[in-house]
């Protein structure tokens, strides 16, 4: 309770003294936001909606349920690895060699082919070319930018700013320079990362996971229950690695580890509260050293690019609803699909805008 | 291979500052010559990276404006992060304890920083970013006169569906009363709040509420402001910590505690201390207030160099700041 007379002991002659020569008290330390004795980390009730389908209704991802978003988030990424197979991690280096051109290349040759045989991106790309709607965001669309000149590619989560160098000339006899041990995001990032590999290997385990990805996710929620605009993000940061970057191929051996350091590091920079680092661990099913070297990969391998906002998250919820409905029927009716796609909304294009 | 992607590429200086989970050092690019300032983040391994390091990160590489400190790079090391920003040469603190005269600013060098300290706001809040603590040691000034935003550890991004939105946020003097009254759902007018206690400061060369705690920081606002009945801000009651003991303070003009800013002045700081976050001016609507008027009228700037450009208004009024080697707004 206030202490009002205490209160208006002190006060009037500090205002008058306002400009006296008295000493300039101490400034106060600066605050704490995950200090706050109140803030709880509290999710929103799911039991109203649990089938994404529901949420799928709903126009404003506020309303958007948690375990709605995780549901989708889910069959997100469980649809990215059904289309990708099991593609291995670039191979460990021999020796330091520099930049893991080869393999990259192979990785992403890969993904371009498995993107290209039995994908549902390639059937919307048909269809689009028959009604111009917008495809399912899955499609590779960085070929060739809007204007139609070559893109500048983005391999492995870096933007070049000049088009794609060729791959050094990969002569293993070649006197190799130490192994370049830093990595740099902003205005001075190098065209290649040359830890590119080194860090999306960190991902991979030697075999699937015995839990299923959906199992995975829904015992992160039941212990440690996130936000919509976390699973949203997490799954924004992943299909953006994988379909609009290619900078990892997403696959049974590597998907529960992209999506455990996704969530970490989405909870970090959106919410102000995380949950103890050693929880998170424990839930994830890795070590505490392991989960701070997947949370740095992770902001490495995403360069940092983890602001958010509504819109971005409200059109990743878009795909992934679209998407969820597509896949179902797909798998009922391979060739109603394309016909019954809903029109794209109007609102723009997607952070996945594919234009096939 | 570009050196500067390599710590060592950067000569390490004096150190300018610690804050709870960075150093700060002075850095020279090796190559090219230039001051740069290198924040050092320890990488635990039982916290993991500090999330004040991603938010940093991640917020200023989006943030890209004149009225920003810029971020040029992030360097990961074994067991820690350099970020490499550009190099400023104080923050305002030290620079109103040195340079002002007991801490207080000539008039036209607040209206200068004032004007340089609500762009860098308005961007922020044009992006959809909250800074959450704004005070004179997190704005950074350079010798040609330049103010800048630093220290985003504790901004964010607003307006997402999350979870967590805590109520400890705003070093206290510079504190919203509607935070202090133990709002979550506050919005970019926090951040109007805190710049009109610098601008109050500038004047001074002393917080405006240098409040001790919680509690005494709302008494010592009311006592200015007036304290606020349900009347006067509807919805009062229903804050957490509103109390029906609060001692009923009278309005107190500004003017008369602050005699040495103009009229016009007074009217926009009046504006930008609104108890009501929602009478709170905007940065946007701030910045065409009409005592910025004479920042823009060339014919006022007599001690400018004739070729500045005017069409840059917060570079107007540019004064030596004297290089002074510590601060902690990074």
């Amino acid at each position: 309770m206030a202490h009002p007379r205490a209160q208006s002991d002190a006060p009037a002659s500090e205002i008058e003294s306002a400009s006296d020569t008295s000493a300039i008290p101490t400034p106060p330390p600066p605050p704490n936001p995950s200090a706050d004795p109140k803030l709880r980390y509290l999710a929103s009730p799911d039991s109203d909606i649990n089938s994404p389908r529901l949420a799928a209704q709903i126009d404003d991802i506020f309303k958007v349920s948690p375990l709605a978003a995780l549901r989708l988030l889910s069959a997100g990424i469980e649809s990215l690895v059904d289309r990708t197979g099991d593609i291995p991690p670039t191979p460990p280096p021999r020796s330091p060699t520099i930049p893991h051109m080869r393999g990259m290349e192979a990785e992403k040759k890969s993904i371009v082919r498995s993107n290209s045989e039995k994908n549902l991106a390639r059937l919307m790309g048909q269809s689009a070319t028959a009604s111009p709607r917008r495809g399912l965001s899955q499609t590779p669309s960085k070929q060739t930018s809007p204007t139609g000149t070559p893109q500048t590619h983005a391999i492995d989560g870096v933007h070049l700013r000049t088009p794609n160098p060729t791959p050094p000339p990969a002569s293993e006899d070649q006197p190799q320079p130490p192994l370049e041990p830093y990595i740099i995001v902003g205005e001075n990032s190098q065209p290649l990362n040359l830890q590119h590999s080194a860090i999306t290997r960190k991902f991979y385990s030697r075999l699937p996971p015995p839990i299923s990805i959906t199992d995975y996710l829904l015992r992160m929620h039941r212990f440690c229950p996130m936000s919509t605009a976390v699973y949203l993000a997490t799954s924004l940061y992943i299909h953006r690695l994988a379909v609009l970057e290619r900078a990892i191929a997403v696959t049974r051996r590597n998907a529960h580890r992209l999506l455990l350091a996704g969530l970490r590091v989405a909870m970090k920079a959106l919410e102000d509260l995380s949950y103890a680092h050693s929880k998170v661990a424990k839930v994830g099913g890795v070590s505490e050293a392991e989960l701070a070297r997947l949370e740095i990969s992770f902001c490495f391998l995403t360069g940092f690019e983890l602001v958010v906002t509504e819109e971005m998250l409200r059109n990743q919820w878009e795909m992934l609803r679209r998407g969820k409905e597509t896949w179902e029927l797909l798998e009922r009716d391979p060739e109603g699909v394309i016909l019954q796609l809903p029109k794209p909304p109007v609102r723009g294009s997607g952070v996945v805008g594919a234009e096939a | 291979m570009d050196g500067k992607r390599h710590p060592s590429s950067f000569q390490q200086l004096e150190k300018l500052g610690e804050g709870t989970y960075a150093t700060v050092f002075k850095g020279r690019n090796r190559q090219t010559g230039e001051l740069v300032a290198l924040k050092e983040i320890h990488l635990d391994s039982e916290e993991g990276t500090p999330s004040t390091a991603i938010r940093e990160i991640s917020l200023m590489k989006e943030l890209k404006h004149d009225n920003i400190v810029a971020l040029h790079d992030v360097i990961h090391t074994e067991n820690k992060l350099m970020l490499v920003f550009e190099y400023m040469d104080g923050d305002l603190k030290k620079y109103m304890d040195t340079s002002g005269d007991r801490g207080a600013l000539k008039p036209m060098v607040i209206k200068s920083f004032m004007y340089q300290l609500l762009k860098g706001i308005d961007f922020c809040h044009k992006n959809r970013v909250l800074h959450r603590d704004l005070k004179p040691q997190n704005l950074l000034i350079n010798s040609k006169g330049a103010l800048k935003l630093g220290d985003f550890g504790l901004a964010r991004a607003f307006g997402i569906p999350v979870n967590t939105f805590s109520n400890e946020v705003v070093t206290l003097w510079y504190r919203a009363p509607d935070v202090l009254l133990g709002s979550r759902t506050y919005n970019t007018s926090i951040d109007i709040w805190s710049a009109g206690c610098i601008m109050a400061e500038m004047y001074t060369g002393r917080p405006l509420f240098p409040g001790t705690t919680n509690e005494d920081q709302i008494v010592r606002i009311f006592r200015i402001m007036g304290t606020p009945t349900e009347r006067t801000w509807p919805g009062l009651s229903q804050f957490p910590e509103y109390k029906t003991t609060w001692q009923m303070y009278a309005t107190q003009g500004l003017q008369t505690i602050l005699p040495q800013i103009d009229p016009a002045g007074i009217d926009l700081l009046q504006r930008m201390l609104q108890l009501r976050p929602e009478l709170r001016t905007s940065a946007h609507d701030a910045l065409q207030h009409p005592w910025f008027n004479d920042l823009m009228q060339p014919q006022q700037q007599q001690h400018h160099q004739p070729q500045q450009p005017m069409m840059q208004p917060h570079r107007g009024y540019q004064q030596t700041v004297p290089s002074q080697a510590t601060y902690d707004g990074y």
